[in-house]
């Protein structure tokens, strides 16, 4: 298990690297970082003046390695736009980011789950074709449409929570409900295709042949097993929930890192940029080493593969 | 005996399935009975509705789309089809418990056998915990588990199949049960292990005293463990009776037809009398008797009234639903004496030589950190020969590398060490164009008949293929006229060129695979396992077909498979491997009259006769425990760990593949010795 | 390891009963879900082909005058065709703008879907074929964009090199190409193994061959069904990247746009949000929707279910 874990953690070492090139191609290669700053109608003097003050008159190769260096030791640099180190201010947007994205979580997974399973217990069904629309539904929407709607019932018509801003439980309640719609839609349409492959297998017709009641059949055994498949796109679920962070951050204003992306991004603001990617990159691989983690506990043949592999 | 008294009493019973193209009646007017202690064997073919009437006993049948649509199922006079859902449940593990054929499948894979175990013993009344792991720890020795301990803690996958099926087993005994239902329960395991656990079914059905529904295929376990059987064709029971008088003398002409159908391993056969056409389609069964289109008896009246199961003049116990049933012939056919196989002319180079051939499959290593952790052995130096116009028969059980060693042969895997000469050309030195061009002369056909045809191509496309891959074989003009022919010369309708495979039945497709070799003209045609996924009544078919086509084209062929039955059927020679190596070669009457290595006479054994008055289950041998893991084989020779007649001397040294009886019959044993296993037949 | 299990294979004599084409119209025209989304897609397909045509008004005409009309509006000109959505912020016919913005949408969508899945599909049958070295370096590439978001991704390039409509297509290309080469990877192996395709190499086959003829045909169904998907997800993307200023920019009528540029007007003119997410919403749902019946028609063991369910419930 130790050596499973050290032998992610590399794999993860070295993602992190290929993103960190990645923010360095788009910000050096693909344009000029200095245009960037400065803008297309600033001075050739201008330009130069910059360009020398953030090093990037020194040939490729050596930026890059700088780059590098400096991302190792969390040197960032200096934002544009807030002028003090960048890391820092990212680093305090985590645990808005956190809340949030935690919350649309804990709504989606349990409510999708329920969904799903109960659709799977009668295929086609009218029950099944209604969940179905409602988890489709969150699938095809966008999300600072569903926002902007819930603004217009909530808080517009009806005065309840608020519409933008950081705080009590009335700032948190829209933000948390328009993000968790989409991985609600799409764990209960997986959990739902899951569940039907389960119910179709041997073992559930045996558990029956043994006298097992019909709950204990499906939502004990079936679903156990349906979670594996639920859990493998956990990782992709969570890359997902942070697009509809951005997303929704930028609507109700509120203060994390998706926000704060989308703002240094506007503002030109590569150090802000790059240490955003760096945080967003590092977070990812940090919650699907959980996933993981959690996969493994989930599936003994996983478990004991990994354990005999030595 | 009176139904009154009997233990389970099925009568009339019906299942339907609703499906978009129409009704299907998979069970269509079932009857028959157990007693206490008894063993009652439901024989049939896919398709017979055996399956699907034990699940309606089971009140298990998947509904939607399936039906019970009439009858009772009397439990000791009790009728379960009148139960509500929660009887139901109650009866079900309770009363009646079951076991199927994939037993890796029938265990949740999520959880431990233990846990498994221990919730269906928790399920039939109040149990601690510990109670209940003590509990499943017994069972688990019950059915001979070693270390059940230990094993109680282990989860379905980390049994192998043969374990897996004991722990079904287990589970089922869990609340001591009055009746067990066994659908298929040996089919999926290697010959050997099917031994060891119809065995143990029989030991625990004798302690228990509980009735047991035996649901098979095979003619020859029911012949070994059955005190009763009833024949199913078409969702009724056709023929019931005792299992003596039954396989001396049929009482229906479909049974007549499954006995002649199948090959036998103490038998040497001419041609196999295989019945014509394939089971009925469910949605359209024949009216009268559902067997008449395939009867060599039918007259007009068997299709117009459907015969009753009615009980046999003079022979007690027994039905039969045929109108003619006088005029059925006892199972007197002509047994042609075995021709001694033409061994190729001495002299004569052989068509194939194979050498030394090693495959090993080294295991991927998920670290990128540490070299690769080892390799599967699955075929470990295989020397053979083979001559023109001559069947050799690979036999051997799951693992021992028989297909790999044909896959290699193919170049469809690289051989990781050994040498092979075909025609005199270095097959595994062939590269590009000369590798295209030699795969003229050596073909295949497969196992599954359902995947190996792609099924986005017209049978006429498939049989075709072969001429628009290699130019020059047979100008473009003529392409549909020569797939023609060849489907009406594997003995399909030529105007099947233009159906798509899922239009086919097994049987058919597999035809559609033979054409599609013999489209080239090979001098070689390797078959993995041909016959192995269809049923009895048309693997006598295939089988006939592989014979004549061989004998008309004089091609040779490399006849890979597990059934011994099949193997000494239509082989010239014989090679037996185990693990990896060829363990014993002969002809085929060598192998199996005077067999010489252990395992090849442990094989042998193993095979269930359909004869119930065959004397070789006072002579059966059954191994102990199964194929260790090819990752680690057992130093020198491979089978000492499971062989009675090891000595250290078997740990050290590896016994070479060498003469040590008389010409051509050469044997990997230190201690070989001939012994017949099955009876000779004088 | 080989496998010796026998299988039991179901040897119905006769050509089982073809479920056609006819039966599968039927149940779908039955079923009033799937009879809304072609609806939809209809709609969407006679905007995308002549938006000029359809629409009542040019999208870019501005009226000052005219600004915020509520739906129902009756036009100002003689014999004008209503409002019947009413205007935006600039006094341009929300309808004619939504018909325009429609053309956009699914330009982009089906762009990037075709480019991504061509790219994809490659790139995926390769990895899955050889296997090795290949199949590890494209993996690896698919799982870390797999796990990152791509929203930021897109964000990350566009921000490199500018927004712009053919610059959108071509971004959203290049972050959504693993989902189809996962998937083709994923089919490949399974096929590559399997019997019909050693049957093919045994005939003789080039590599070559064996892909287009034997492989390709087989994917088809999943892969088309995962082209609809990803028009969907393709559009909402398109979207987002518009509403957060990075994508399709403003005079063009793109419906995230319209969005951005209504949300100041939320509680006064409700209908500018509205309309143009209503008609993202029911674009993805009903593309969403055709994937699901397309799904259960070409598996067969769902197949059989769908029939049922559907052709049981007749009125």
């Amino acid at each position: 298990m130790l050596a499973y874990l050290a032998r992610r953690l590399l794999q993860s070492v070295a993602v992190t690297f290929v993103v960190l090139s990645l923010v360095f191609v788009a910000g050096r290669i693909l344009g000029d970082p200095v245009r960037l700053v400065v803008g297309i109608e600033a001075s050739e003097e201008r330009v130069q003046r910059v360009r020398e003050q953030l090093n990037l008159n020194q040939p490729l190769g050596q930026q890059y390695a700088n780059f590098i260096g400096d991302a190792l030791s969390l040197q960032f640099g200096t934002s544009f736009w807030q002028k003090v180190p960048a890391l820092p201010r990212v680093l305090e947007r985590i645990p808005a980011t956190l809340t949030l994205t935690a919350a649309a979580l804990a709504l989606a997974l349990p409510l999708g789950i329920t969904l799903g399973a109960l659709s799977a217990l009668r295929p086609w069904s009218r029950i099944d074709r209604v969940t179905n629309v409602i988890s489709l539904g969150g699938v095809s929407i966008v999300e600072f449409w569903l926002a902007l709607m819930l603004i217009l019932i909530f808080p517009v018509r009806l005065g309840w929570f608020k519409t933008s801003g950081y705080g009590g439980i009335e700032y948190f309640v829209l933000p948390a409900l328009t993000l968790c719609y989409k991985p609600l839609g799409r764990i209960a349409q997986i959990t739902r295709s899951a569940m039907l492959d389960e119910l179709a297998k041997p073992y559930v017709k045996a558990a029956r042949a043994r006298g097992l009641a019909e709950r204990r059949v499906v939502f004990v055994h079936a679903l156990k097993n349906a979670a594996v498949p639920v859990l493998t796109i956990s990782g992709d679920e969570l890359a997902a929930l942070l697009n509809g962070a951005i997303i929704v951050e930028t609507v109700f204003g509120w203060p994390g890192i998706g926000r704060l992306t989308i703002q240094a991004l506007e503002r030109r603001d590569l150090p802000m940029v790059e240490a955003t990617v760096f945080v967003v990159a590092i977070f990812i691989i940090v919650t699907n080493l959980l996933v993981d983690m959690a996969y493994t506990w989930l599936n003994p043949r996983i478990r004991f593969s990994a354990a005999g592999d030595a | 005996m009176a139904p009154s008294e009997a233990l389970l009493a099925v009568r009339d019973l019906r299942v339907e399935f609703r499906t978009a193209a129409g009704l299907t009646r998979a069970v269509n007017g079932v009857n028959f009975t157990l007693d206490r202690g008894e063993t009652l064997a439901i024989l049939g073919e896919s398709g017979s509705g055996k399956s699907v009437s034990a699940q309606a006993i089971m009140g298990i049948v998947d509904s939607p789309p399936g039906r019970i649509a009439g009858g009772s199922v009397r439990l000791q006079g009790e009728d379960l089809l009148q139960l509500d859902a929660e009887a139901m449940r109650q009866v079900r593990g309770h009363r009646i418990a079951m076991i199927f054929q994939d037993a890796q499948a029938a265990l949740d894979p999520a959880f431990t056998v233990g846990q498994q175990i221990s919730e269906t013993l928790r399920s039939g009344g109040a149990l601690s915990p510990q109670e209940a792991t003590a509990r499943a720890i017994d069972l688990l020795e019950r059915v001979k588990i070693p270390e059940a301990r230990r094993r109680v803690h282990d989860y379905p996958h980390q049994f192998s199949g043969g374990m897996a099926q004991r722990v079904m087993i287990a589970l089922a005994l869990a609340l001591e049960p009055e009746v067990l239902i066994a659908d298929e329960p040996t089919t999926a395991l290697d010959v050997t292990v099917q031994a060891q656990v119809m065995q143990l079914l029989s030991e625990l059905q004798a302690e228990s005293g509980m009735g047991l529904i035996l649901i098979t295929h095979d003619l020859g376990v029911v012949a070994e463990v059955a005190d009763r059987v009833a024949v199913m064709y078409a969702g009724k029971v056709v023929e019931t009776g005792p299992i003596a008088a039954l396989y001396a003398r049929p009482g229906h002409p479909y049974t007549v037809g499954l006995m002649d159908s199948m090959p036998r391993v103490d038998r040497q056969e001419g041609r196999l009398l295989a019945i014509r056409g394939s089971p009925p389609n469910l949605m359209r069964i024949p009216a009268g008797c559902a067997f008449h289109p395939r009867c060599a008896l039918a007259q007009d009246r068997c299709s117009q009234e459907t015969p009753a199961l009615l009980p046999l003049p003079d022979e007690p116990g027994r039905h039969s639903a045929c109108h003619f049933v006088a005029e059925i012939p006892g199972r007197r056919r002509s047994e042609v004496s075995a021709e001694v196989a033409g061994l190729g002319a001495s002299g004569e180079e052989p068509l194939l030589r194979v050498e030394g051939l090693v495959k090993h499959f080294p295991l991927r290593s998920r670290s990128l950190l540490r070299r690769s952790p080892g390799a599967v052995r699955a075929v470990d130096g295989v020397d053979f020969e083979l001559y023109r116009g001559e069947t050799l028969g690979l036999v051997g059980e799951s693992g021992c590398g028989k297909s790999t060693v044909a896959r290699t042969l193919l170049r469809l895997e690289r051989a990781t060490a050994g040498r092979a000469w075909f025609a005199g050309e270095d097959l595994f030195a062939l590269r590009g164009e000369a590798l295209r061009k030699m795969r003229q002369h050596i073909q295949m056909v497969f196992q599954d008949p359902y995947s190996s045809l792609n099924p986005r191509m017209t049978a006429g496309a498939i049989v075709s293929e072969p001429w628009e891959v290699h130019e020059g074989l047979a100008p473009r003009e003529e392409w549909r006229a020569r797939a023609r022919d060849l489907l009406r010369r594997v003995g399909l309708d030529p105007d099947d060129e233009r159906r798509y495979p899922h239009e086919f039945s097994g049987g058919q497709r597999q035809r559609i695979g033979i054409a599609r070799a013999l489209a080239f003209n090979p001098q070689l045609i390797i078959c993995d396992e041909p016959v192995s996924a269809l049923d009895v009544s048309i693997q006598a078919q295939i089988v006939n077909l592989l014979q004549d086509l061989q004998q008309e084209f004089g091609i040779a062929v490399i006849f890979i498979a597990h059934d011994l039955s099949v193997v000494r059927h239509i082989s010239d020679r014989v090679a037996v491997m185990y693990m990896g190596r060829i363990v014993e070669t002969g002809t085929r009457d060598q192998i199996y009259n005077q067999p010489t290595h252990p395992y090849t006479q442990a094989l042998l054994s193993a095979v269930p006769v359909p004869d119930p008055e065959s004397e070789a289950r006072q002579r059966r041998i059954i191994l102990e425990g199964e194929v260790p893991g090819a990752l680690d084989p057992p130093s020198g020779c491979r089978f000492r760990t499971r062989c009675w007649k090891a000595e250290p001397r078997c740990a050290q040294e590896v016994p070479a593949l060498i003469e040590r009886f008389g010409h051509g019959h050469p044997s990997a044993c230190h201690f070989a010795e001939a012994r017949a296993t099955v009876p000779v037949e004088g | 390891m080989t496998t010796d299990a026998v299988t039991r294979l179901d040897s119905a004599s006769e050509a089982p009963r073809k479920v056609g084409i006819g039966l599968i119209m039927r149940r779908l025209l039955r079923d009033p879900v799937a009879v809304f989304s072609l609806i939809v897609l209809t709609l969407l397909l006679i905007a995308l082909l002549a938006a000029g045509q359809v629409a009542p008004y040019d999208p870019l005409r501005q009226n000052l005058r005219l600004r915020n009309l509520p739906p129902g509006t009756p036009s100002v000109e003689e014999g004008g065709f209503p409002h019947i959505l009413g205007t935006d912020e600039l006094g341009r016919d929300l309808l004619s703008r939504l018909i325009h913005g429609a053309r956009v949408s699914l330009a982009v969508g089906l762009g990037s879907a075709l480019l991504s899945g061509t790219a994809g599909t490659a790139l995926g049958i390769l990895a899955g074929y050889y296997g090795g070295r290949l199949d590890d370096l494209i993996m690896r590439l698919v799982d870390l964009q797999m796990s990152f978001p791509f929203l930021l991704l897109a964000l990350l390039v566009l921000y490199a090199l500018g927004p712009g409509f053919l610059n959108v297509i071509l971004v959203l290309a290049l972050v959504r190409w693993m989902v189809y080469a996962r998937v083709a990877r994923g089919l490949t192996l399974a096929m590559r193994s399997s019997p019909f395709i050693d049957a093919a190499r045994v005939t003789g086959n080039s590599d070559l061959r064996i892909i287009r003829r034997h492989l390709l045909p087989n994917l088809a169904s999943p892969l088309v069904i995962l082209f609809t998907l990803e028009i969907a997800a393709l559009i909402l993307g398109e979207a987002a990247l518009s509403y957060l200023g990075f994508g399709v920019q403003k005079p063009e009528p793109s419906w995230g746009l319209m969005i951005e540029a209504g949300k100041s007007y939320v509680s006064t003119a409700w209908w500018l949000t509205t309309f143009p997410g209503l008609a993202i919403f029911l674009t993805a749902l009903s593309l969403n929707l055709l994937a699901a019946s397309l799904r259960a028609i070409s598996d067969p063991v769902q197949r059989e279910r769908w029939l049922n369910a559907g052709l049981r419930e007749r009125p």
